[in-house]
Parts: C-alpha cells; sequence; structure tokens
C-alpha cells in the first residue's frame, strides 16, 4: 500500500482478514492482516511454520474447510474482466468461477497432489475445460503447449502418463502448468519447493521467473525460505502468530530489518563462510494461538524486549517516514536510531 | 468408564436394555393374559381386552409380546456368552503362542467367519433339533469365531508392545503375562463385541424362529409370532409388527451399545 | 501377478475339501441312517438293512464322501426325497432365481449407497439422514423390513403384489414389479454396510491434497466428489461386495421365503424343515463352496484393482 498506489494497478487487496478455528473457543490463526499486491509484482510472505502464512494463502481463494473456519474481514480481487469482488462475501458456486481462473494456487507436496487414478493429460485438460472454452483437440494442444513451457522434456509421453510414473519435480511442473492453464492475474504459490531437491528448485524457480516476465502475472510467494525470497520477490511480508510485523521491498528489508524478529530471522540462517560455530536459533518456540503472550506476541524471545513496555503493551503496525515500510515493534524507532547497534548488525549480517 | 455413560448413544443404548430386561423379568406382572392360553375369540382385531388383539388360536399377542422377550433374551445373551467362552481363550493362545497353533486357530477362524451364520446355524439347527438350550449352543458356535479373531488380533499387538518385554525381563511366567497385562486392555473391546454379538444373536434366532426352526411352540417368541401373523397382514398388521419391532429395537439397543464403546 | 492368484487358489483348494469333508461328515452322522426315516416307523431292521446296502449307507462314512463327490462332479446329485425329482434339476431352476435376486440387489445397494453419499456428503440437513436410514436398516431384520413393505406398499397401497417372482415369459414390467419388494428388501442390509465402509475411506481420501487442488482448480463440490472422490474410495466397497456375494445366502433364505420364491434359499429351508437329506447335503455343499469361492474371487479382483499392488 505505497502511496503511488493507484487502484486499477491493484491485482489484490486484503483488508483486516482474520482467520479463526474452532466453534466452542475459536482461536485466531490470522489476526488483522492488511496488505495488498499490485500487477506483475512478487510478493512472498515469510515465518515459521505455523504462522498463519499458508492459512492465508488458502483463505484468498476460499479454500478454508468449511466449517470449521471463520473468515472476517476484506479480500479483494481484481477479475480479469476489470471488476473487484470480495472472496469472503462470495457464495461457494461464485468462488468457482474464480478459482482457477483469475486467481490460482500451487501446493506444498508434489507427490499426493495429483490424482493417481488419471493421467496428466487428462487432469491439465481438466483445469482447462473448467474456465476455457476450448475443443477436445484444442484442449489437448494446449495442455501439451504448457507442459512444454514449463521445460518438461517428451510432453507427449508425459501426458499420457500416471502421476505415480513422475518425479516431484515433474509432478510440481505439471502443478504449476495447471494452475496456469486459464491464464490467472494472480498465482498463490504455497511452499512450492519445499519438498524439492535444491537443483531442481533452482530449476522450477527459474522457470517460474521466466514465466512471470512473460505474463506479468502476480505472486504470491509463501515461504520460510529466506533465500528464495531474496531470490524472487520484490516485496516481503513477514508474519509471525498470525500477523504481520514487518513489510518492505525486498532488497530494504534484509540490509536494513527494522523488527528484532525479522533480524533474528536473518541472523539463524547458516551461510556459506560463516565465521561462527553455532547457526543461531531464535530461543523458544512459537507462540500457540490459543495462549498468546500479553503485549507483543513476540517479546519473550527477543533480545531487545523490555521489561514493562513490551510485555504489556500491544505494538501496532506503523509505517516508516518514507512510506515504503511498515513495522510492528514498540521499540523499532530507537533500536534503529541507535546508530551503533545497527551498524553492528549490519556488519553481522553481511 | 464414566465418561463412557456420558454419551448419549450409549444412554439410549443401555435404555433400551434395561426397559427389554425389565419387561421380560417383570413378564408374570406385566402379561394381562396367560400367554399359552387359547380361546375361541381368535384373530380379533386390536380392543380394550386385547390391545394387540389375539392370534390364530385366540391367545393374547400383547401377553405373547411381553413374554417373548425372554427367550430372545437369553439366547441372545446366553449365545453371546458362549461364543465368549470359546472364543476368548482360543484368540488368547492363538495370538500369544503363536507357531502352528496360531496357523491352525487362523484357518479355521476364517473358514467359520466366511460361512453366512444363518445357513449354519440353520444346518445345525435341523440336526440337533430346535430348542432353547440348543439355539443358544447353536448361535453361540456360529459367532464364537469373530471373537476370537478379534481376541488374537489384539493379543498379537499386546504382545509386542513394552510392559510385556518388560515383564520378561523380570521373569515372569507367560500365562501370568497372559492374565495381568493383556487382559485389561482388551476387556473394551470384548465387551462391545460382547454386545455386538447379543444383537447378531437376537437377529439370527429371529430369522430361524421365522424360518420355522425356533423355539418351538407354545412358547411366545417373536420371530415365531412373525412367521404365524405374516398369513394374517391385512387383518390385524399388529400381529406381525409388534413382535418384528420388538425384535428390531432390542437389536437396535444392543447395537447402540456395542457400537459406542469402542 | 499370475502366481497371486495360483498361491491363492492353492490356499483354498484344502479349504474347501476341510468345510465340505466337515458338512458331509456331520450331516451323515446326525441323520443317521436315512433309510429308517423312509421305510417308516414299522420297518424291519432287515428292510432297514437291506435298503441301506441298496443305497450304500452302510459304508464308512469316508467313502460315502467320495462317492457323493465323485457323482457331484459327474452332475448326479442324488434325487429329492420328497418331490422325487433329481437334485440336479431342482437346484438348476432354482439357482437363476437366486443369482437375479443377489445381483439385483447387490447392485441396488452399491449405486444407492456410494451414489446418495458421494452426492450428501456437504448437505449438513440430510447426512444425518442418510446415517439414521443406514443404521436403520443395519439392525432392523430383513425380515421384519419385509414385512413393512409388503404390509405398506402391498396389503395398504395395493400398488406392488407380495408374492417376488413370475417367470420372465410373462412380460418385463411384470417380472420387474414383483421383484421390486424382494429386491429392495434384501438390499438395505447391504446399503447400510456399503454405506458405513465407504464414508470411512470417502472422508480419508477428501482431505487429501489432490482433493484440494481439484477445487482450486474451479470444480464444481459435485464435479469433485464424482470424478475424484468416488474413483479413489470405491475400493473398499467393492472388497466388501465380493465378500458380500458369499454372505448373500443367509439374507436370500429369508428373503424368498418371506416373498415365496423358488430360489436356492427357499429349497434349502424346505428340504431342511423336511429332512429331505439329498437336497439338503447338495444345497448345503453348494452354498458352503460357492461362498468360498466368492471370497476367492473378491480377494483376486482386489488384487487386480489395488492400483499400488497392480503396478509393483
Amino acid at each position: 500500500m505505497t502511496s503511488t498506489d493507484i487502484d486499477d494497478n491493484r491485482v489484490l487487496s486484503v483488508e483486516h482478514l482474520s482467520v479463526s478455528f474452532g466453534a466452542n473457543v475459536p482461536v485466531a490463526v490470522v489476526r488483522d492482516v492488511t496488505f495488498t499486491i499490485n500487477k506483475g509484482e512478487i510478493v512472498a510472505i515469510v515465518g515459521e511454520s505455523g504462522c498463519g502464512k499458508s492459512t492465508t494463502g488458502l483463505a484468498l481463494l476460499g479454500l478454508n474447510p468449511d466449517g470449521k473456519a471463520s473468515v472476517q474481514g476484506a479480500i479483494k480481487l481484481g477479475r480479469k474482466g476489470g471488476d473487484e469482488v470480495d472472496i469472503v462475501r462470495l457464495h461457494e458456486r461464485d468462488l468457482q468461477r474464480i478459482r482457477g481462473n483469475d486467481a490460482a494456487m500451487i501446493f506444498q507436496e508434489p507427490m499426493s497432489s495429483l490424482d493417481p487414478l488419471y493421467t496428466i493429460g487428462a487432469q491439465i485438460e481438466e483445469a482447462l475445460s473448467v474456465h476455457r472454452r476450448l475443443s477436445a483437440v484444442e484442449r489437448t494442444r494446449e495442455a501439451l503447449r504448457l507442459v512444454s513451457i514449463l521445460g518438461i522434456p517428451s510432453p507427449e509421453k508425459c501426458l499420457k502418463s500416471y502421476p505415480h510414473q513422475l518425479s516431484g519435480g515433474m509432478r510440481q511442473r505439471v502443478m504449476i502448468a495447471i494452475a496456469l492453464s486459464c491464464n490467472p492475474a494472480l498465482l498463490i504459490a504455497d511452499e512450492p519447493t519445499t519438498a524439492l531437491d535444491v537443483t531442481v528448485q533452482a530449476q522450477i524457480i527459474d522457470r517460474l521467473k521466466q514465466l512471470q516476465r512473460e505474463t506479468r502475472m502476480a505472486i504470491l510467494f509463501v515461504t520460510h525460505d529466506l533465500a528464495l525470497v531474496a531470490e524472487i520477490a520484490d516485496r516481503v511480508l513477514v508474519m509471525y502468530a498470525g500477523q504481520i510485523v514487518e513489510e518492505g521491498p525486498v532488497a530494504d528489508l534484509f540490509t536494513r530489518p527494522l523488527m528484532p524478529y525479522t533480524q533474528a530471522l536473518m541472523h539463524s540462517r547458516p551461510r556459506l563462510g560463516d565465521t561462527r560455530q553455532r547457526v543461531k536459533a531464535i530461543p523458544g518456540g512459537a507462540p500457540n494461538p490459543a495462549a498468546l503472550p500479553t503485549g507483543c506476541a513476540f517479546h519473550r524471545r527477543c533480545a531487545h524486549a523490555v521489561a514493562g513496555l513490551c510485555d504489556v503493551k500491544t505494538p501496532v503496525l506503523e509505517r516508516t517516514d518514507d512510506g515504503q515500510r511498515q513495522v510492528r515493534c514498540l521499540r523499532w524507532r530507537e533500536l534503529h536510531e541507535d546508530a551503533q547497534c545497527a551498524r553492528q548488525l549490519q556488519g553481522n549480517l553481511q | 468408564m464414566r465418561e463412557l455413560l456420558k454419551r448419549p448413544k450409549i444412554l439410549i443404548g443401555v435404555a433400551i436394555l434395561l426397559v427389554m430386561v425389565a419387561i421380560s423379568v417383570l413378564a408374570p406382572l406385566l402379561a394381562p393374559y396367560d400367554p399359552t392360553a387359547s380361546s375361541v375369540m381368535f384373530l380379533s382385531p386390536p380392543s380394550p381386552e386385547n390391545w394387540l388383539g389375539t392370534d390364530e388360536l385366540g391367545r393374547d399377542i400383547l401377553s405373547r409380546m411381553v413374554y417373548g422377550g425372554q427367550s430372545s433374551l437369553i439366547v441372545g445373551i446366553g449365545a453371546a456368552v458362549i461364543a465368549a467362552v470359546i472364543g476368548i481363550p482360543v484368540g488368547l493362545c492363538a495370538g500369544y503362542l503363536g507357531g502352528r497353533i496360531d496357523l491352525l486357530a487362523t484357518q479355521v477362524i476364517d473358514i467359520f467367519i466366511a460361512l453366512p451364520g444363518l445357513i449354519l446355524a440353520l444346518i445345525i439347527t435341523a440336526m440337533v433339533g430346535p430348542t432353547l438350550f440348543n439355539l443358544v449352543l447353536v448361535l453361540g458356535f456360529v459367532s464364537w469365531p469373530r471373537i476370537a479373531r478379534l481376541i488374537r488380533g489384539q493379543t498379537l499387538a499386546l504382545r509386542e508392545s513394552v510392559f510385556v518385554e518388560a515383564s520378561k525381563a523380570v521373569g515372569a511366567r507367560a500365562d501370568w503375562i497372559m492374565l495381568k497385562h493383556i487382559w485389561p486392555n482388551t476387556m473394551r473391546i470384548v465387551a462391545a463385541q460382547f454386545a455386538l454379538t447379543v444383537a447378531y444373536s437376537i437377529f439370527t434366532s429371529a430369522s430361524l424362529s421365522f424360518l420355522g426352526l425356533g423355539v418351538p411352540p407354545p412358547t411366545p417368541d417373536w420371530g415365531a409370532m412373525v412367521r404365524a401373523g405374516f398369513d394374517y397382514l391385512a387383518l390385524n398388521p399388529g400381529m406381525s409388527l409388534a413382535p418384528g419391532a420388538a425384535v428390531a429395537v432390542t437389536v437396535f439397543g444392543f447395537y447402540l451399545i456395542g457400537t459406542s464403546i469402542k | 501377478m499370475l502366481t497371486v492368484i495360483g498361491r491363492r487358489l492353492l490356499w483354498a483348494a484344502p479349504n474347501l475339501v476341510l468345510v465340505t469333508a466337515l458338512l458331509f461328515f456331520s450331516v451323515a452322522s446326525f441323520f443317521g441312517n436315512p433309510a429308517a426315516l423312509m421305510l417308516g416307523q414299522d420297518a424291519t431292521p432287515e428292510a432297514i438293512a437291506d435298503l441301506s446296502h441298496q443305497m450304500g449307507f452302510d459304508r464308512p462314512v469316508i467313502v460315502q464322501y467320495l462317492s457323493w463327490v465323485g457323482n457331484a462332479f459327474a452332475g448326479n446329485l442324488g434325487r429329492s426325497y420328497t418331490t422325487h425329482q433329481t437334485v440336479a434339476e431342482m437346484m438348476a431352476r432354482s439357482l437363476p432365481v437366486t443369482i437375479e435376486l443377489a445381483v439385483l440387489s447387490i447392485l441396488l445397494a452399491t449405486v444407492v449407497s456410494v451414489g446418495l453419499n458421494s452426492l450428501t456428503w456437504g448437505e449438513r440437513l440430510i447426512r444425518p439422514v442418510v446415517t439414521v436410514l443406514s443404521i436403520v436398516s443395519m439392525t432392523v431384520p430383513n425380515f421384519m423390513l419385509g414385512m413393512c413393505a409388503i404390509f405398506v406398499f402391498s396389503v395398504y397401497l395395493g400398488w406392488l403384489p407380495s408374492v417376488g417372482w413370475v417367470p420372465w415369459s410373462r412380460g418385463l414390467g411384470v417380472h420387474l414389479e414383483h421383484i421390486v419388494l424382494p429386491v429392495v428388501t434384501l438390499s438395505a442390509y447391504y446399503f447400510g454396510a456399503f454405506t458405513l465402509v465407504y464414508r470411512a475411506e470417502y472422508q480419508a481420501v477428501r482431505e487429501r491434497l489432490f482433493v484440494r487442488v481439484a477445487r482450486a482448480k474451479g470444480l464444481s463440490a459435485h464435479r469433485v466428489s464424482f470424478r475424484h472422490i468416488l474413483p479413489n474410495s470405491i475400493l473398499p466397497v467393492i472388497t466388501y461386495i465380493g465378500i458380500s456375494l458369499g454372505q448373500l445366502m443367509g439374507g436370500a433364505v429369508v428373503t424368498e421365503t418371506l416373498f415365496s420364491m423358488p430360489g436356492i434359499g427357499k429349497l434349502f429351508v424346505t428340504a431342511v424343515l423336511s429332512r429331505d437329506y439329498p437336497v439338503m447335503l447338495a444345497v448345503g455343499m453348494f452354498i458352503i463352496v460357492s461362498v468360498i469361492l466368492m471370497n476367492l474371487l473378491a480377494d483376486v479382483v482386489y488384487t487386480l484393482i489395488n492400483p499400488q499392488i497392480r503396478l509393483n
């Protein structure tokens, strides 16, 4: 939500999204999340497991389990025809028109993401048949084309194969092909490469970047892998305990993380050439959403927490003076303006 | 145990069970007439004197219904007891001792489980003659394999588990281990299967009676009453439908108990 | 894979022999000497011994068994004591009736159970109704269900006849009209059982990722249910069908008696009640052998269909 935003440049606007589970005592897994994605932009959501990033991704297509999740807030999606809809308000039937069409999603587990009883071709053509008007012959041709541009060798053979005959990397490419089949304006990628080999991961990310450049599709990348974020994203959202705790352009955020949690995340990555003996893990564990700490959700694990402040007052998301960044921390200005601390942290990060 | 009793399914099942048992036990007090007393007023429709009417021999249907529960419950529970008495030791031995004993037991169990219980019961009952005692034995004999298989499975699983290892390490004897450790854990499963066996036995004995091989007259028996009333369905449907419903409700009660204990 | 089937067949053979022998021995010993029954109360011991020798009842039981089996393979199953027709003839006439009843019942149970549960999974109001229906159909004895059906549709409404069988020669419509009630009655229990089995599997499959992926494509709930969840959940039902075909004999006995259908079940009951030894023996053997073979078939079909086993 930068000040240079124009409405029709936006493809997604999430406003005060909250997702709770449980009927009797609802537990909020996503709390008051607000962000936008512009056309052609790649935005990453990072965080530890359980911070609510996957749930947020699912909510964007209304895919949270029906009776069990309660979704509040607004998710405004710009459709291909130009109009805007609120996902939260839509009925299932209207959601079906959006899914795969205006916005599509790819998931983490390639091994179980395809129906074992149908061929690859059948599953891609099924996706094509939902939203596009093509003859049977055209569908097959298009399936072939999709599979080829994803870099799958021997595309004809692939279409006739069954999922169990393909490797994880192949299956994930098929997944992406299915997601792209109806030319969505927004792709939601929920940890798509986490379950893959590093080399395969690199290939797929390259392919994805190339396709994104060609189609100008927006991508929301949900991940816990900071290296990946640095490589692919334009903007980053850091989530902790269901909230956004920091936001900004990727280069700036990586070089100048303002929120202690983000700083700790950067610290905890093992890197080549690191002279430290041990990886600095963040002490403690992610908080239980049913029993959040008082005040700032991170204060118990924060190196800069001040008793009487951080455990009592709840921080809000503040915007930096240049308007490019947002931070949720009671002490961020103080910590940032302490030039000595900031430079030392910078030194450790590089 | 206590939380079990709080669940509605069990409560309904136990309630049905208690009502049925109460009616059967208190039959002499509840039944308005002697169930075997025939009269000239045969096939009369429901009336203030005979709430369900009279059957083809002039006997009061309601009284026969009330007494009919006795034989059903005796057969049902008796058969389940027999099945348990045979099945549990067989299952325990097969599961714990393993080896050739297990192989033999499994073969026998598999054969019997595959055969339709009603057919087996028909054949055997025809051979030994239908009396209350024989029915209990036959239906128990038909049902023991299922219990045995269940117990065998439980025993096998428990045999591998840690605390049996620990007991052995301390030097306990094989049968002491069986009794002290394996038994309490399988009691729940046994109780559930017991209830289901009662349900199945009542179901099957009613079917046998319906086919003509049940408890011999003049003892009132629900299945036989259904058979007798079939010819007069247009005249007095209650004559068949009432005892049929009684069987259904009783079976349902035990089924509820059996499926919710698990 | 043929070796798997072959091995199963090999295993089944001793079972078959064992069970049929058991049956034969027990029937033979309990019914003792049928010659005495046939000749009646006043027969002299010599007359009984004579007839026994003539009919071969004085031979050791094992010999009797083997000779029976030998004859059976040649197609000679003896002659009924009550009707004096050959048992083979009686069985040949009754078998098609039972087969038709069994096949139609299983078909109905499968289609209704799988179809209904796939259709109504998400419907919060209809699902409990289906649950209740399935429990009722499994606990109410089928003679009671049949009785109620007859009462409602035959006696009270007069829409359908209460006799379950007319020959095909009378016309398709008439034939179907008569067989509807028995088929519905017999299929009721299996509807309940299949519902239990299918729902359990459906629930598990529904949580798998490819179902979520299918939804993310924008497919309607019904399309996801029928095209993706159903085919992946049907395997346990198919296995159960195999086992049920054997068990069906038990249910058919009662249904055929209730609806006066001239099938194998009714034949068996009549033989048991009238002590018609040859018929009882032959039909009993037939039922047991077919149950064992059906289970074997179910096993084999499962092996064939289960994609994991097949593709390894």
